[in-house]
């Protein structure tokens, strides 16, 4: 077999999706057009992967090793053109109309590629999410126009998701924890609103983000009654970013402290009343810890299609290494995992499309409205309409019919143990690939060493493995004793 | 075992020497590892008698074995893996110095004692064959691309291990600094930056016959024994790392406060900092008993030294893996320095040769 060019992966544009899980066959026959569009967003994503992302992930890695600050805009601008940056919105608006599998399938590719390279155009996500918990129409469909003509204009507009604090990691994750917690951060009461202090830390697009989405306690002794979510604008007075840091991997993408001084936010950019916060919190982790599971799962994959490719290339005194048995084993044995961990990251996609958020989709109410022509569902007057407080309550209680506290307690459970595989399996065959291919291999030139330093920190964010072992544990088997 | 009482003393000194000298900078070296680091580091090290240790006491040098030495490096690498891997190339570059004949002794020891050049040593293995020589009157023209090789920026002279033309083990010193020998392209490897590794490229580069070590069959056990002092002084270097994540994560612990109480209160902490400690132990252990085993000029060759290598390299990888766990978020920035053990541990698992490979090779 001539292994020179794996015919699957990175290195060639077929699409796999359902040869990599043929499960999804199945439902081929039933929704034909639902794989069929995970399928195109799949291949969309190689090739922008191959052509756009592989070239210069080293380059970008090196010159953000001597500059933290440095910014590829020009990768970040080719994404936008390709809509990546709005993938999640109906295409009616102006996006891609991404299901949470097309969104799987793609995020695999990319992060196979570079995750952090991929952070800096997905992860603006967190807007659209964050106003999605509350489901108000008027803060959404603002959400969805200002993203829509930021993309239609080719600027950028990034959201930050802010929960860590330099005393508060896993506290800000878990109510228990965050009952006990000792918060920096601290929302005073003042007219019209509210005034925030404090810092947080470890945030991701922190220094490039236009808005910033918030949790802080209104009383600093009872943070998890009086967590609250604020959406602040990063031009207000009182806010500025403090150092960006200087990290062991995905230094593509931008990781700064964030200090808020006396920020005013108006009372309608609180986006969750004092004492719903860490419901936010959660809501959000439902599903960004499964996406980040199976980003993860990208990193393993990618590293492990380049120790593929060297393996075949590499001459030893015993023929290729791809020959060697004991190499062969591993490989194997990494593949294998790949492939699990691979499937329970599509299945809790399809899970998302079927039960979570994106069932929204699906419902009369919303198919109905997206028949509505693009101009009028962007037109002032439909979101003078939407604003109306009948409007948003409709919209929040519409919501959580569909994403109910079950639906939560099922979508952390199965995110936490994705996120906790998908990390780990990174973790583990990045650092295997190098014990493969030695000392030569680890050069820096086949990006395996890149593959090796990005993973670790995917043990750590969205909760640490350890928080996500144990809100795991809470739901599957907690309840019971 | 028993150690000398006066290795604690140099080891002593040079856990002082470390953390006065490079254990501050160690982090901004890895950022820019500018060599003056490394040459000016040398000569103050020369007033600890440290790259003379191996050195016989009728040669100017201190005469401490390979215990001493494995003390030694451990305790650079407390503070900096990369520093401490220029101690150990340095080492194993001189290992075969001492069965040369007394005259090209007293002109090698001379170089690495300091009366000429910088008297850093280096060692090059050729196990891929990339290397030839041919007969050139008294001696011979050597001529290929060596694997990479640590000290490769630093070192003044090498001993190199390959074949001679009829494949007959040879063991030589190249002068690094004679025409013909320059540096191949820095691979940027993730760790022990302040050591870059680099291939040494020869070309027709003349070497004297009065730079031939030894005969063919003592050069196949001199190579066989350099290596393996090479992998126990890898162990002890990942030892020295091992430790210091190990203390930083239990200090970590101790002060970090989450899920209302400090962090080392909880079970599943406590079980993580646990393994660490087993595997440090462990591992110590396993690189002692070798000395035991090996208390004169590790003459057994049995491949063991390998085993003792993947054996300390491995548990101290994953030791510094989880004090970062343990350290959430700080541990994954540079200023922690945890992240950068990390990437050091990573070169020394397969530095000799990579873990697995070094298993499969163990066994034939």
């Amino acid at each position: 077999m001539d292994f020179l060019q794996p015919p699957y992966g990175l290195f060639a544009p077929d699409v796999d999706l359902v040869v990599n899980l043929p499960a999804l066959g199945k439902l081929r026959e039933k929704f034909p057009s639902y794989i069929f569009r995970a399928e195109k967003a799949q291949a969309m994503a190689r090739k922008f992967a191959i052509n756009h992302i592989l070239p210069r992930s080293l380059e970008t890695d090196k010159k953000c090793s001597q500059d933290p600050t440095y910014f590829d805009w020009d990768l970040w601008h080719a994404a936008n053109r390709a809509k990546f940056t709005v993938a999640c919105l109906p295409e009616k608006l102006g996006g891609l109309g991404w299901s949470a599998l097309d969104n799987a399938a793609a995020l695999e590719e990319f992060t196979s590629a570079c995750m952090a390279s991929t952070a800096n155009f997905v992860f603006n996500v967190f807007g659209l999410l964050g106003s999605m918990v509350e489901c108000k129409t008027g803060i959404v469909l603002d959400m969805v126009k200002k993203m829509a003509k930021a993309q239609q204009e080719d600027k950028p507009l990034f959201y930050s998701w802010a929960i860590t604090e330099p005393g508060a990691g896993t506290d800000m994750e878990d109510a228990c924890a965050m009952q006990t917690m000792r918060p920096s951060c601290h929302a005073q009461r003042v007219p019209g609103g509210y005034s925030l202090s404090g810092v947080k830390c470890f945030i991701t697009n922190g220094s490039m983000a236009h808005y910033v989405i918030v949790n802080m306690p209104t009383d600093q002794e009872r943070p998890l009654e009086t967590m609250a979510t604020f959406h602040v604008p990063t031009n207000a007075k009182g806010f500025f970013v403090g150092r960006v840091e200087r990290k062991c991997g995905q230094k593509a993408s931008q990781t700064a402290e964030i200090f808020f001084d006396k920020v005013f936010v108006p009372e309608k950019e609180m986006w969750e009343p004092p004492g719903k916060g860490f419901d936010h919190t959660r809501e959000i982790l439902s599903i960004t810890r499964g996406l980040v599971g199976i980003s993860a799962m990208g990193i393993a994959r990618g590293a492990l299609e380049r120790c593929i490719r060297y393996a075949a290339n590499k001459k030893t005194a015993n023929g290729r290494l791809i020959d060697q048995d004991w190499v062969r084993f591993a490989i194997a044995d990494m593949l294998k995992d790949l492939h699990m961990v691979r499937a329970a990251g599509y299945n809790f996609a399809i899970a998302l499309d079927t039960f979570h958020v994106w069932k929204i989709f699906d419902t009369a109410v919303v198919k109905g409205a997206t028949l509505l022509p693009g101009k009028i569902l962007m037109a002032d007057s439909l979101a003078a309409l939407a604003n109306n407080q009948l409007a948003n309550e409709a919209g929040t209680r519409f919501k959580k019919k569909i994403v109910t506290n079950e639906v939560l307690d099922s979508f952390v459970k199965h995110g936490s143990a994705l996120k906790a595989a998908g990390s780990d399996l990174a973790m583990k065959v990045s650092s295997r690939v190098l014990d493969i291919v030695g000392l030569d291999g680890m050069a820096r030139e086949f990006g395996m060493e890149k593959c090796f330093r990005d993973a670790k920190v995917t043990q750590i964010y969205e909760g640490s493995n350890q928080a996500n072992l144990w809100d795991f544990f809470h739901e599957e088997v907690g309840r019971l004793v | 075992m028993s150690i000398p009482k006066e290795y604690f003393e140099v080891v002593r000194e040079t856990g002082k020497f470390a953390k006065r000298e490079f254990g501050e900078h160690a982090l901004d070296w890895d950022l820019n590892p500018d060599p003056s680091h490394i040459t000016s580091l040398w000569i103050k090290s020369l007033g600890l008698d440290l790259p003379v240790l191996t050195i016989p006491e009728e040669f100017s040098g201190v005469g401490y074995g390979p215990v001493c030495q494995a003390l030694v490096v451990d305790a650079m690498a407390s503070r900096c893996p990369g520093v401490a891997s220029v101690f150990v190339h340095h080492f194993a570059g001189l290992f075969p110095v001492q069965f040369a004949n007394k005259d090209q002794q007293t002109e090698l020891w001379g170089a690495a004692t300091g009366k000429a050049g910088r008297g850093i040593a280096g060692v090059v293995f050729d196990h891929d064959g990339a290397l030839s020589i041919k007969p050139s009157g008294n001696g011979f023209i050597l001529n290929g691309t060596s694997s990479l090789t640590a000290n490769a920026q630093y070192a003044d002279w090498a001993s190199v291990f390959t074949s001679d033309q009829k494949g007959n083990p040879i063991c030589f010193v190249v002068d690094n600094r004679s025409p013909g020998v320059s540096l191949g392209p820095n691979p940027e490897l993730p760790g022990l930056k302040i050591n870059p590794f680099h291939s040494l490229v020869f070309k027709d580069v003349a070497v004297p016959a009065h730079a031939i070590l030894c005969n063919p069959e003592k050069s196949a056990q001199l190579m066989e024994q350099t290596r393996d002092l090479l992998h126990v002084l890898t162990a002890a270097t990942a030892l020295g790392a091992a430790r210091t994540a190990y203390e930083k994560a239990l200090a970590y612990a101790r002060e970090r406060y989450q899920f209302g109480k400090m962090i080392i209160e909880h079970q599943e902490i406590r079980r993580m900092i646990g393994a660490m400690r087993m595997k440090l132990d462990a591992a110590t252990a396993n690189l002692y008993e070798y000395f035991e085993e090996n208390p004169g000029p590790l003459s057994r060759a049995d491949r063991k030294a390998s085993l003792v290598k993947a054996f300390c390299t491995d548990a101290a990888f994953d030791i510094i893996v989880d004090a970062i766990q343990v350290h959430g978020g700080y541990g994954y920035m540079h200023e922690q320095g945890l992240e950068k053990l990390m990437r050091d541990a990573k070169v020394l698992q397969v530095l000799g040769g990579s873990n697995p490979q070094l298993l499969v090779e163990a066994m034939e």
